[in-house]
């Protein structure tokens, strides 16, 4: 079959001990730059491009792809350990990732994320390997009328994220929206609620956001307890799943999965939404939603397994159509311009040997990975041993320069530190920032898609409802929505969320 | 303890007639070239092959940092309040250089008083291509179909004021056409809705679509400047086309801040015009549908960056492009 043929003929490329050995070094300083919170994958690859001139073509772009996916598996360890995503995909995971960890269960959560990240690798592997072309072109007919309709269904999901009461989680998706729209407006090239700050003209960085809301306002919460914080971590009971848990989290990691590989695709949503999607997929099926939020394994398998999946089909529209969805595929571009390569329609033909390389190899780096990591979740549940008052200036002191290599600038320190304090009077009013996140992501693509679909349609909203993907959207939106506020509403005083 | 003296004071005062040899010295760090935008577009493809050329060439360290944000207006204020010593440089081009001082009124650097402009490294034309699905086959009838419909067509850009949007409104304002702009966060996010047909033109620097134009999923029309390109050897130029009033390219080049010592902008000149010279360079670029065009002079830069400037100021204007700052 022609698929296996050119299957076997990727592995001949990606198994070359040059190319196996730098897709080792790209996956582990992968792993290493997605342990540190803020220094994100964009930034390292953009500091390695040097390096990658006299190698030849393939082995380059592999080395570059490892670092990528190698970061969405670090980033997980630092969200489930200490409460800080060390990458914007792994904020989701520390919801309850952090509360499994807090439970002794930090090996199962980590062992879990390795595993399920593996299968989603897999998976979405397959499909580029198989469906790249019709993929890309599915992602085509997603215009800005249906991409609205999308959002408005993943702002819905918002409210099934959130534990608490339905008007806070809804309050804090509002003030989300309001966050992203700091920044410059695309459709009319104003400055919003930049209070003339340069350094807010491109908008506040999501990481900042993040690193503030979990990391920083984790720190000062746990400081504030004081003694009892010593006792952090109950009894490490094992460093593996039970057989319990196993069974709970694989069909989240098959689920994770595939939403993960859709939601990969579409060119600007892609890997970040996912989680957040994923999260609620599984918190809105679940038998026992409220359990969410205190360690629940799917909340951290499915999750995982999606952010991975979108990080390796985010590949395709890059490989197939020479589109990047999100910087880090821009860079790629600009890598394979270097070595005098054009992405496009045209590399599947006139440079297989590329194509199917680079698949294989995300694979075996995938592989990699999951052989890297499993064995290092002992000693990193080691680090929950340590003493507060040692790790707690750790991760202010990693926080800081990490966030400082984002755009070399003091003002994003200070900005986080901010939200750090924002995210502590969250706490205090139980407001929960999950919801928070999602619509400082939602918001402003929404905003633009809206804004873009009635440019489009010369003001006439029945755009919405006219195009298929929309409508359909638009009506699982309003079905869900129902479904989550009728309860509310009729037993008025109880409170479906908490239990 | 007389000798150390003795040496020492010798020492100071060659040390003295040293400084006086300063630019010899140069260069004694590493230089840096500032990119303001994101790795792994073309201005930074053109700073990396540029950067390891003259590293060769000098034998001394010349690195790349990216420093994108504010439409490359961070980097470039960077660059500006620089010290003057050669060892911080700005690559910047058409849109830091002309453009920005034209849609900006309240802009924090003035290019020619802030920068002492080194050379230019290469120009690109600007191709039209269109959505398949469009009844246009050639730039009359693309001019003929919006004179039919007007406002009806949608062309992408990559923002307002950006390069790509100057040089659409510059088309329309020379046929005497209206079409919509739409405007998106980044050019390839504009070339994914003119795959899928949400739009139906695109004003667009030749390597983008170029894949897309090849595979036969893109219609290109025409291309602006005086020679066809290579790898689209079927288009047409805009004057082949009939069209020859229309013409748009974007350059990119490298500057240094004002006041910096002008036998270092004469190395640097020099060596930078080396570095385009190379066959493999300009290979390299041509194969992304940029052509070195090295200025004879600092000099000569700074003059042809005056004249773009008020060309682009013109156009601003009278299309009333009015983002700001």
């Amino acid at each position: 079959m022609d698929l296996l043929n050119h299957l076997l003929l990727g592995f001949g490329v990606a198994l070359t001990p040059i190319n196996a050995a730098y897709c080792f070094a790209g996956a582990m300083v992968g792993t290493l730059v997605g342990v540190l919170p803020g220094l994100g994958p964009l930034a390292t690859m953009a500091m390695l491009l040097p390096i990658t001139f006299n190698m030849p073509p393939v082995t380059a772009l592999i080395l570059l792809a490892g670092i990528y996916y190698g970061a969405q598996y670090g980033g997980s360890t630092t969200a489930i350990l200490v409460n800080l995503p060390g990458e914007s995909s792994s904020v989701v995971t520390c919801i309850d990732g952090y509360q499994m960890a807090r439970q002794g269960r930090a090996g199962a959560a980590l062992a879990i994320a390795a595993l399920g990240s593996f299968f989603a690798g897999t998976v979405a592997t397959m499909l580029i390997a198989g469906f790249a072309p019709p993929l890309a072109d599915l992602a085509l007919q997603f215009g800005p009328s249906a991409y609205f309709s999308l959002m408005v269904l993943g702002l819905v999901s918002a409210i099934v994220l959130a534990s608490g009461s339905l008007a806070k989680a809804i309050a804090m998706v509002l003030l989300g929206i309001l966050l992203g729209l700091v920044g410059t407006d695309v459709n009319s090239g104003l400055p919003r609620f930049t209070f003339g700050i340069p350094e807010l003209a491109d908008g506040i960085g999501f990481v900042i956001v993040a690193m503030g809301v979990f990391g920083f306002t984790e720190v000062i919460v746990n400081l504030e307890l004081k003694g009892t914080r010593e006792l952090f971590t109950k009894k490490v009971t094992g460093l593996w799943l039970t057989r319990d848990e196993f069974k709970a989290a694989a069909p989240a990691v098959l689920r994770g999965t595939v939403l993960g590989s859709l939601l990969g695709i579409l060119p600007g949503g892609g890997a970040l939404l996912s989680s957040f999607a994923a999260y609620s997929l599984e918190k809105k099926i679940s038998r026992h939603p409220s359990k969410f939020g205190k360690g629940a394994i799917e909340g951290v398998a499915a999750p995982e397994s999606a952010n991975n999946a979108g990080a390796q089909t985010s590949f395709i529209p890059l490989l197939t159509l020479g589109i990047p969805s999100n910087p880090v595929m821009a860079l790629m571009i600009g890598a394979m311009m270097i070595h005098n390569i054009q992405p496009g329609p045209q590399i599947v033909i006139n440079q297989p040997e590329l194509f199917w390389g680079m698949i294989a190899s995300m694979w075996v780096g995938n592989l990699m990975l999951v052989v890297l990591n499993l064995p290092l979740i002992g000693m990193w549940v080691r680090l929950l041993s340590v003493p507060y008052r040692v790790l707690f200036p750790s991760i202010l002191l990693f926080c800081g320069i990490g966030i400082y290599t984002l755009s070399y600038s003091t003002f994003d320190i200070r900005l986080a530190v901010l939200f750090g304090l924002l995210g502590y009077v969250f706490v205090k009013l139980g407001c929960e920032a999950a919801p928070l996140m999602l619509g400082f992501i939602l918001g402003p693509m929404m905003e633009e898609t809206l804004r873009r679909a009635l440019l489009l349609s010369r003001g006439d909203p029945s755009v919405f409802v006219t195009n298929p993907i929309s409508l359909c959207m638009l009506t699982t939106a309003a079905i869900l929505l129902g479904v989550v506020i009728l309860p509310t509403v009729r037993k008025k005083r109880e409170d479906v969320f908490v239990e | 303890m007389n000798r150390n003296r003795v040496s020492v004071v010798i020492s100071v005062v060659l040390i003295a007639f040293a400084a006086g040899a300063f630019a010899q010295d140069y260069p004694s760090q590493p230089i840096r070239i500032i990119v303001p935008y994101t790795a792994g577009g073309s201005s930074d493809f053109v700073a990396r092959t540029v950067g390891a050329k003259m590293q060769e060439s000098m034998n001394h360290a010349v690195v790349v940092e990216n420093r994108p944000g504010g439409n490359a207006i961070i980097g470039t204020e960077l660059v500006a309040k620089a010290k003057p010593d050669g060892y911080t440089l700005l690559l910047g081009g058409s849109s830091v250089m002309a453009a920005n001082p034209a849609l900006y009124p309240n802009l924090s650097y003035d290019p020619l008083r802030d920068f002492v402009p080194l050379t230019n490294a290469v120009v690109s034309p600007i191709v039209v291509v269109v959505h398949p699905s469009l009844p246009v086959t050639s730039i009359k009838e693309l001019v003929a179909y919006a004179k039919a419909n007007p406002g009806k067509l949608n062309y992408g850009s990559a923002g307002v004021g950006n390069t790509l949007h100057l040089a659409a409104e510059m088309f329309c304002l020379t046929t005497g056409t209206t079409m919509t702009h739409v405007p998106y966060k980044g050019a390839s996010q504009a070339l994914t809705d003119l795959l899928g047909g949400s739009i139906q033109v695109m004003f667009d620097l030749p390597q983008t679509p170029l894949s897309n134009i090849q595979a036969g999923k893109l219609r290109a029309l025409a291309v602006t400047g005086d020679t066809r390109i290579d790898v689209m050897p079927n288009v047409p130029t805009m004057a082949e086309a009939g069209l020859p009033e229309y013409n748009f390219g974007t350059w990119i080049g490298l500057a240094a801040p004002a006041r910096t010592p002008p036998a270092i902008v004469a190395r640097l000149h020099q060596e930078m015009v080396k570095a385009l010279a190379q066959p493999d360079v300009k290979a390299a670029f041509a194969k992304q549908v940029m052509y070195v065009k090295a200025s004879d002079s600092p000099e000569a830069y700074s003059a042809f960056i005056k004249s773009e400037t008020e060309r682009l100021k013109n156009l601003v204007q009278k299309a009333n492009i009015k983002p700001e700052q």
